[in-house]
């Protein structure tokens, strides 16, 4: 009878085992695929992340290069303002003023200068 | 057991010691890596600048010119420590080549690359030119070298320019080549550069740079703004300002003067418009000027800082001030001083407590006040003097003359400016004489005994000019600052309305249409000063050629001529007052006396004046009033001509001349 018994409890242990083999199976590949998305989804934000980063990093590189270029531009302006200053100095001008091909050259009289308001001349622009 | 236990203690001093480099000397460890890896530069502030004022021209754009520019200039420093020491003698070598250096400096640049140092200046004001080849050629050598690219680098600077060249030099000024050490604000010369000084300097801001072969030069970032210099907006208009200097320089040129200058306003403002002086004075060119003994002279704005005896062209206010005693007089219940009708004797001149009687030029038997302001009767003015102060005394007569603003300095934003000298009852003299004795008020109805500036000289001609306010002259529209962010903040400003409000009159209307009405004649056939009538508009105008004084006596041969009036005769929209000083002694056929106000001298204050009212655009009041041989000229039609004629006859009467 004992050998019956414990016959029957083997037989029920192995059914038991057998079916909790069978979950951890299903579970396993659940998870799986589960760890599968989150690295793949870590890996997208890593990626995401270090791509930006390297955005960054270009984007800082190229500040000093178009600071650079914006103070030459701004030096060039400033030596062609002093060129143009120069040759728009008043003796510069007073003695072009002087030559015979500016000789019909006048200053005009102020009654002769008609001022038109701005807002006018934007009404009457074609544009 | 034993294996963890030290394992532990271990950990545990790592522990400890990270605790005390990160958090107990983390600060001093952050620093010296900074020191080590970093470093500050200045970021240089641009000093403040002048502009022009383009506002006075109506009807056209008004656009502000810079009478100075600071164009960017290179400073080149060296990390001398960066560089290895087998490469500083081709380095030297490269470098001279580079910036055209002579042997000597090259043997200098070489001593300067032993020198231990992380910042030291290799050279200095550096074009942009220059600035860029060395640049280009030092990357491809540093790459080449493996050299950090920052060993060596550039240091921005800024240097005065003047694009006008020597417009408005004295005025101006400039800074010196060499800036203070420690601040590197520059050093001014004079003028308004250094009047406004505070206003113009500004402060360095800094700028940090990496030590590291992968950053280029001059792009650290900037962890201090720099403070800018404040703009200066001045009254100074470029082209009246060019014509003026045009016109003084042919004026002492053709007279053979030492030198001239002329100055102009706007009576109803202040504002100068144009403060012209010859010689010219060329900033850039200031150590020339400064180590030169006869050049310095050449520096300085004789108009604020000469004063001298005005002569004739005082004569209006003597006239104003016995207007203005009659007027008193009368509202007193009292007998008037003088008649403007009056026929007052002028063959005379002998007064009380001078030794030599005053004398005119001509002898007039009698004049009137048109006739005596036309001929610059020093004996009429001498008569209305005497009568002055025989009715209202000494001190009511020298406190108008001062109510005119002589004797007091104007306050014009320039340094070393002259008060004049205006004699006062009881003072004494620093020789021990009194300043006002008994024929005081005889000299100064003439304009002697009296030391007058251009400007107050102008300033004075602007209270007839107006109708009788004296102006406060100034040569600022206004002041601007502009914060770090970029907006403007204006520090000083003489353009409002309630400026030009608060100007005193000094002399009643009815006073100073009369005496600008005998000023007419000044310009007119009789007057002494036809050459400085204005072709084609009206003008009032008054000239003296008063003596100079040389060793405590007037010189009978040195003369400083003046013409002083404006112009259009109502209205008036600008003043003027040239003066030449020294003009050659002597007469010329077809001019006159050279050394006469109103020959040279007038014709720079009719040139002067035509030219800015031209420029200006304003119509001519006188169309027919043109000289001999114009086809516009119309005597018949020309202003004021029938008045002139009838006063001509007058004096013809008295004075018993009998012209055909």
């Amino acid at each position: 009878m004992q050998y019956v018994k414990k016959y029957f409890r083997k037989k029920s242990y192995e059914k038991e085992s057998l079916s909790f083999l069978c979950i951890a199976t299903v579970s396993n590949r659940e998870l799986f695929v589960r760890l599968l998305i989150c690295l793949s989804f870590a890996g997208l934000l890593l990626y995401k992340y270090i791509d930006k980063l390297n955005g960054l990093t270009e984007l800082r590189l190229s500040i000093p290069l178009l600071e650079r270029e914006l103070k030459d531009i701004q030096e060039e302006n400033l030596e062609r303002q002093y060129a143009i200053d120069c040759f728009e100095s008043p003796l510069h001008l007073m003695e072009l003023a002087r030559k015979p091909e500016f000789g019909h050259l006048k200053y005009p009289s102020i009654d002769t200068i008609i001022l038109l308001p701005e807002a006018r001349l934007e009404e009457d622009s074609p544009d | 057991m034993w294996i963890a236990v030290l394992i532990f203690t271990l950990f545990s001093f790592l522990i400890a010691q990270f605790y005390r480099i990160q958090v107990l000397e983390g600060k001093k460890w952050a620093l010296q890596a900074q020191k080590q890896h970093f470093f500050t530069i200045k970021e240089p502030f641009v000093r403040g600048t002048f502009y022009s004022n383009p506002y006075v021209r109506k009807g056209h754009p008004p656009e502000p010119q810079r009478f100075v520019m600071d164009v960017p200039k290179f400073h080149l420093h060296g990390d001398i420590e960066s560089i290895p020491p087998s490469l500083k003698e081709d380095l030297t070598e490269q470098l001279a080549n580079h910036l055209t250096l002579s042997t000597f400096q090259q043997r200098e640049l070489r001593q300067q690359l032993d020198r231990r140092s992380r910042s030291r200046r290799i050279a200095k004001g550096l074009d942009q030119k220059t600035h860029r080849a060395v640049g280009k050629w030092w990357d491809a050598y540093a790459r080449q070298h493996n050299i950090p690219r920052n060993a060596l680098f550039f240091i921005k600077d800024y240097q005065r320019s003047y694009p006008f060249g020597k417009l408005l030099g004295q005025v101006l000024h400039t800074i010196q080549n060499q800036k203070e050490e420690k601040t590197d604000q520059g050093l001014p010369t004079g003028g308004l550069e250094l009047y406004f000084n505070a206003y113009l300097q500004g402060k360095n801001g800094k700028r940090r740079l990496m030590r590291s072969p992968r950053h280029a030069l001059e792009t650290g970032e900037v962890i201090a703004y720099p403070e800018h210099g404040a703009d200066i907006y001045l009254t100074i208009n470029p082209v009246l300002q060019a014509i003026a200097e045009e016109e003084i320089e042919k004026g002492v040129k053709l007279s053979k003067g030492k030198a001239g200058w002329a100055a102009m306003m706007d009576p109803h403002t202040g504002d100068l418009l144009a403060m012209a002086q010859y010689p010219f004075f060329y900033p850039p060119d200031y150590p020339s000027y400064f180590n030169d003994v006869a050049l310095i002279e050449n520096t300085k704005v004789k108009a604020i800082t000469d004063a001298n005896e005005p002569g004739s062209v005082l004569k209006p206010f003597t006239i104003a001030l016995a207007l203005k005693a009659n007027q008193q007089l009368r509202s007193e219940g009292k007998h008037p001083l003088f008649s403007e009708d009056e026929k007052i004797a002028t063959s005379n001149g002998r007064f009380p407590g001078r030794s030599k009687p005053i004398t005119d030029t001509h002898l007039h038997y009698y004049l009137n006040l048109d006739m005596a302001m036309q001929k610059s009767s020093n004996i009429y003015m001498a008569r209305l003097a005497e009568r002055i102060i025989a009715r209202l005394g000494n001190e009511w007569y020298r406190r108008e003359l001062q109510s005119f603003g002589f004797g007091q300095r104007t306050h014009l934003e320039l340094p070393a400016e002259s008060p004049g000298m205006l004699p006062t009852p009881g003072k004494l003299h620093p020789n021990g004489r009194l300043e006002w004795s008994i024929p005081t008020p005889f000299s100064l109805a003439m304009g002697h005994n009296i030391q007058v500036t251009t400007v107050q000289l102008l300033r004075a001609y602007a209270v007839l000019a107006n109708g009788g306010f004296l102006v406060q002259p100034t040569l600022v529209r206004c002041i601007v600052k502009k914060e770090s962010r970029g907006a403007p903040v204006v520090l000083i400003d003489h353009r409002s309305k309630e400026r030009k409000k608060s100007f005193p009159r000094v002399m009643d209307r009815e006073v100073v249409n009369r005496v600008v009405r005998s000023m007419r004649y000044v310009t007119k056939p009789g007057g002494t000063a036809t050459r400085g009538a204005i072709p084609g508009y009206t003008g009032v105008c008054k000239t003296s050629t008063p003596k100079k004084i040389v060793h405590g006596a007037y010189s009978e041969r040195l003369y400083c001529p003046t013409m002083a009036g404006f112009t259009p005769a109502e209205n008036a929209v600008i003043v003027i007052v040239a003066t030449i000083d020294e003009p050659e002694y002597g007469y010329i056929p077809g001019i006159g006396k050279n050394h006469h106000g109103g020959n040279r001298t007038g014709i720079v204050f009719r040139e002067i004046a035509k030219r800015a009212l031209e420029y200006l655009g304003i119509p001519p009041d006188d169309p027919h009033g043109y000289p001999y041989g114009d086809p516009r000229r119309d005597p018949q039609k020309q202003v004021w001509m029938e008045e002139t004629r009838k006063l001509q006859e007058l004096y013809n009467q008295w004075n018993k001349v009998n012209r055909q």
